[in-house]
């Protein structure tokens, strides 16, 4: 294709390439670099003793002498394979070994600080100041009654008769659901009633029965008898929250310091897209 | 412990270590001497060292389970120490999770069994018997994605290709209690190949019914028995009758398999299978590649599934043995509540007492168990309570699967219990509950199907001298699939193909019967 021509000759993939097939060709005639030591495999009793201990973390077991020969096999072919691919520049731009760098100095990066345990006055300052975070809502006590969508139309009467003194106990449609609550927040009951259904309860009147607040199931008649405000968090009570809360703050901060004076070392361009 | 140790017995390093431990600026320059010095070749020597340097890689295993340990809080939020056993022969999946019931004093003495050392999972088994032995600790290990293994995670060979004999199916059945049944890279309960008259049993096989997990192996008719679990539960009677041991007497699981830590199997609220394919206008159209071969297209990922497990507390100890005893359940989504008890004389009191589940337990066996001898046919009593921020439930359903006279597997689905007053037809089938569901919103209403579906039923073509399992499988409603929700909220495209309504559905783990 002729036409192609002109502009397929000044993509860079194609340079690149052709300088890599002519480094292949190359060293294809000549045979691969040898520098002092490089043709050298030596496998000492140390790396053989921890080759062997990393294989019995694994197995549970201490390998055999067969198997011992086969580890130390593989390590010799996994090194030539390692120090033919490096010759060739086969790492380079990889985006799988470059992720892998990039993780390795991360998790670098990271290292130090997961040997740090903060001491209280610290964790005790963060507190302090997200205390909010801690903060867990009131604890409800209620009854409920449950209706289907299909007995729905009888709820006001309930309703009615209820608020006049009469008794919850036969009234309603059967459900799996817990016809009282006791001392239970958000977290609980929203698992069993769904979220529409917790909402409704703010703002409902105590001690008459009331409703209908909806569900996912269905419709409900409640009568709350009480609603307890949670008292305000201790640092004693959520110390291991905190910790751990502290230390996720920690790693992503150390981790953009360390990453921020390394990029600090480069000039970095942004080229506009040509006009 | 810490592979920084051998390191900082070398002064610079440690130099450097207090300087990384200062932070701010001391530890970016640091790292900039070591880069410098890396540049210039002057680096102390043990940073050449390769096995000290590989120590930090080995490290991560440990760390992991530091912050696993941070998390866990027995009785609130209960944190496992796992890793995964990525077993791939040609593309063909035989990954497996494994899941231990200690903390990282028992779980750090070791190293995860890689499948880069074995791809056999009876080398797995093998290192997970060593790691109990050795520490006294407990692990577990599920299978998941058969439907991608090309008929090789239920196949009635082992990895070598020999048959089981009495020695593998014992170490699989104490190894692996619990199968993963449905999953976000498609569901694997049932197929219609071997199901033809069982008109649910197609949910989430679509594309991912065509190969192995990167599609470098096409999949062939011969190969589904082996990939999906119903016919595994059918092979391992089978293999029972024939070795002794059931290899297959798995509990089933959902889990979403996504890679983002989020908890989003809700249709209405699905994350994707990692960051590459958060929401967006154009995800349900591409082609998410899990190999250069790969033709599944997003809308063909599920928005599924969880696990849930029947336990005295939340704790380690309790979830773990719960599992252990198979009495779990999985969903594609909603958050159903499935009860399963199988016995001899469950009446229809029972299930409609309040403490229906206290009688269960007390009269009969939880999903999961085995059948006690009895008087004549057993009995189950079941209910499904729907998930209150999703559907309505259409129907329960009754799997069961056995051995006949001549040694063969049969199945048979039988409706149970259903909402709405539907009768069975003439073929014997339950007619559809309908549609509700609304595209253009999208969403769907509760108008049609039941909050909740209880029954006890006792299996009519009961044969005491044939081994059985029996499972239960409870049905929403149609509702919108997520490719649905992002038609709306991006205007994406959506392939004219794809699945927009589905029956989301719980799995309940077998009840086994075995003739004396």
């Amino acid at each position: 294709m002729p036409e192609t021509s002109p502009s397929l000759w000044r993509e860079p993939l194609l340079h690149f390439l052709i300088a890599g097939a002519a480094i292949f060709a190359v060293n294809a005639w000549r045979g691969p670099d040898v520098s002092p030591g490089s043709d050298r495999v030596v496998v000492s009793v140390d790396q053989v003793e921890r080759m062997a201990v990393l294989w019995s973390k694994t197995w549970g077991r201490p390998p055999t002498e067969a198997e011992l020969q086969g580890i130390v096999r593989d390590h010799i072919k996994e090194e030539v394979y390692y120090r033919e691919a490096i010759r060739l520049g086969l790492d380079i731009n990889d985006t799988v070994i470059r992720r892998r760098l990039r993780q390795k100095m991360e998790f670098l990066s990271l290292d130090p600080l997961e040997a740090t345990v903060p001491d209280d006055t610290v964790l005790r300052t963060w507190f302090d100041d997200n205390a909010a975070r801690y903060q867990i809502g009131p604890s409800y006590t209620f009854e409920q009654i449950y209706f289907s969508p299909d007995g729905a139309g009888e709820i006001d009467a309930v309703l009615q008769g209820l608020r006049a003194g009469g008794s919850p106990d036969r009234v309603g449609d059967p459900i799996s659901l817990p016809r009282t609550v006791d001392g239970q927040t958000e977290d609980d009951i929203t698992r069993i009633f769904g979220e529409q259904f917790y909402r409704a309860l703010d703002g409902v009147a105590i001690n008459v029965w009331q409703g209908p607040i909806r569900s996912g199931f269905g419709q409900h008649l409640v009568k709350i008898s009480s609603i307890e405000a949670a008292n305000p968090p201790r640092f004693e009570d959520v110390q291991r929250q905190v910790t751990r809360d502290w230390m996720a703050e920690e790693r992503v901060r150390a981790e953009d310091v360390a990453y921020e004076a390394l990029r600090d070392r480069y000039k970095i361009e942004i080229e506009s897209p040509r006009e | 412990m810490r592979a920084i140790q051998p390191l900082i017995a070398d002064p610079t390093v440690k130099r450097w270590h207090e300087m990384m431990q200062a932070g701010g600026m001391q530890s970016g320059l640091a790292t900039r001497e070591m880069i410098d010095g890396h540049a210039a070749g002057t680096n102390p020597d043990i940073m050449h060292n390769i096995e000290v340097m590989g120590g930090i890689a080995r490290t991560v295993w440990s760390s992991r389970g530091e912050i696993v340990e941070q998390y866990n809080d027995p009785g609130d939020f209960t944190a496992f120490i796992g890793y995964e056993y990525t077993s791939t022969p040609g593309g063909d999946n035989l990954h497996r999770v494994v899941i231990f019931k200690d903390g990282i004093e028992k779980t750090n003495t070791i190293m995860p069994f890689s499948s880069g050392t074995s791809e056999n999972p009876e080398d797995l088994w093998a290192a997970l018997a060593a790691y109990e032995e050795n520490t006294g600790g407990s692990v577990l290990a599920i299978p998941h994605n058969s439907n991608l293994s090309n008929g090789k995670m239920f196949a009635f060979s082992d990895f070598e290709g020999n048959p089981l004999d009495a020695d593998y199916a014992s170490k699989r059945a104490r190894w692996e209690p619990l199968v993963e049944i449905t999953q976000i890279k498609g569901d694997s309960e049932a197929h219609p190949f071997m199901s033809p008259n069982d008109e649910f049993a197609g949910f989430g096989d679509a594309g991912w019914e065509r190969g192995n997990l990167n599609m470098s192996g096409l999949k062939e008719d011969s190969m589904l028995p082996g990939d999906y679990v119903r016919e595994a539960l059918k092979r391992g009677l089978r293999i029972e009758s024939e070795t002794g041991h059931n290899p297959f007497k798995m509990g089933v699981i959902g889990s979403t398999d996504s890679h983002t830590g989020l908890a989003t199997a809700d249709e209405a609220n699905f994350f994707g299978k990692h960051v590459g394919v958060e929401p967006n206008a154009k995800r349900a159209a591409r082609i998410a590649q899990l190999g250069s071969n790969d033709v599944r297209i997003g809308w063909q990922y599920l928005s599924s599934g969880y696990a849930a497990v029947w336990a005295t507390d939340n704790t380690r100890e309790a979830l773990f043995d719960a599992m252990m005893r198979k009495e779990v359940y999985a969903t594609t989504g909603p958050r159903i509540t499935l009860r399963f008890f199988g016995g001899y004389d469950f009446d229809g009191d029972d299930v409609a007492a309040d403490d229906m589940v206290a009688r269960g337990y007390s009269k009969g066996v939880p999903m999961g168990g085995d059948l006690p001898e009895g008087e004549g046919a057993p009995s189950f009593m079941l209910s499904a309570l729907m998930d209150p921020e999703s559907a309505h439930l259409d129907r329960m359903q009754i799997v069961k699967g056995w051995l006949d006279a001549d040694g063969n597997t049969q199945e048979q689905v039988f409706d149970v219990v259903w909402s709405d007053d539907r009768a069975i037809g003439d073929d014997g089938k339950l007619p559809p509950v309908g549609d509700t569901v609304d595209l253009s919103v999208p969403t769907w209403s509760n108008t049609i199907g039941a909050a909740e579906l209880k029954t006890t039923w006792s299996d009519p073509n009961f044969d005491p001298s044939q081994a059985a399992f029996y499972y239960v499988r409870a049905i929403e409603i149609p509702t919108p699939r997520w490719p649905a929700y992002d038609a709306v909220r991006f205007g994406a495209d959506v392939p004219e193909d794809a699945t927009l309504k589905a029956q989301e559905r719980a799995y309940s783990s077998p009840i086994w019967y075995t003739p004396k």
